[in-house]
């Protein structure tokens, strides 16, 4: 954990500081958590529902944070938890058969979604490999985590992650150029 | 800090353009400042009704202490009106017999004329006056008052015969 985090982290413990770090937590992931919310459940609707969902979360549950992981990675599992949780109530992945059609699906009922021609490709694209491809690819290509904390949020070895991020990114280079 | 922070925002900025061009994710306008927003009412809501979710078990942990702290002042007070009755109970029972009893006692020293006396006056009384209302007994008890010539010449009388 950085100096930064337990900064925060102990004004979060303190009652009387909790709101305002908070506040300040809120500011630092909530843009980070976000998109990648979004990347698994993939409507701005849902994503907005699910970080909402995900905050209050850390708030009534930070002080049960052990300190075992850094700050980062146990919102980071948080908000991967809620998302996963979320999409299994709502069964948006049928499926292994569906899951390409009812991912562009999905997408393309989106207002927000912008469907040109790179975008509709890189999905089409994601849209083919497994959850666990997708899901390691996205948070090394797109929120720049290491493997390290990859392997902490999603609970896996990290050369495993490892051999899947990098036989992920030959399939998707075979397909279009990053 | 300042540093980190800056260097935060351009990272930021970079991940939502990242996400804009190659994904076509888009957002609401203004939406990050909003959803702040939301998210920090949100939590103080929760955090109300938690405060007051505590409040109600607090309360109802502290009226059932008093319904059985109630409960226990009643039976202990039912239980102590319990021994107060029979505590007046034994001791009019004392009272009594220690009556009883000295008038027991007080008897052994009266002086044995006075019980005759008394015994004359009040007791034969009472017997005679009793055997008077019972009828089967009138002709014994009026022989006592008969005269002792009248009851020899009665008795002459008879045997002549």
């Amino acid at each position: 954990m950085n100096e930064q985090e337990q900064t925060i982290l102990q004004k979060l413990l303190h009652p009387n500081l909790k709101e305002k770090a908070f506040e300040k937590l809120l500011e630092m992931y909530q843009k980070k958590l976000y998109w990648y919310i979004r990347k698994i459940v993939l409507t701005h609707d849902d994503a907005n529902d699910v970080l909402q969902n995900t905050f209050i979360r850390i708030f009534n549950n930070i002080e049960s944070f052990k300190g075992k992981s850094s700050l980062k990675t146990w919102i980071y599992t948080i908000a991967h938890n809620e998302a996963i949780r979320y999409i299994s109530q709502k069964k948006i992945h049928v499926s292994l058969h569906d899951i390409s059609n009812q991912y562009m699906n999905t997408l393309k009922q989106d207002v927000f979604f912008d469907g040109e021609k790179l975008s509709e490709t890189f999905h089409t694209v994601l849209s083919q490999l497994s959850e666990k491809q997708r899901i390691i690819f996205n948070l090394k290509y797109f929120d720049d985590l290491t493997f390290n904390e990859m392997a902490e949020i999603l609970s896996i070895n990290e050369n495993t992650i490892k051999s899947t991020y990098y036989n992920t990114v030959k399939i998707i280079e075979s397909q279009i150029t990053l | 800090m300042k540093q980190i922070q800056n260097n935060s925002e351009d990272f930021d900025s970079l991940i939502d353009s990242k996400h804009k061009n190659q994904l076509g994710f888009d957002i609401p306008e203004n939406y990050f400042a909003t959803a702040k927003q939301e998210i920090l009412t949100r939590t103080l809501q929760h955090k109300q009704k938690n405060k007051s979710k505590q409040l109600i078990i607090r309360l109802s942990i502290a009226a059932s202490f008093m319904l059985i702290i109630l409960s226990g002042v009643f039976v202990w007070k039912h239980h102590t009106n319990n021994t107060t009755i029979s505590e007046v109970q034994i001791s009019n029972q004392s009272l009594s017999s220690n009556f009883n009893n000295s008038i027991l006692f007080n008897s052994l020293f009266i002086e044995d004329d006075k019980i005759s006396e008394y015994f004359t006056e009040n007791i034969t009384h009472y017997i005679i006056s009793e055997e008077l209302n019972t009828p089967n007994n009138n002709l014994f008890l009026n022989s006592l008052f008969v005269n002792d010539a009248d009851l020899d010449s009665y008795t002459l009388e008879i045997l002549t015969l």
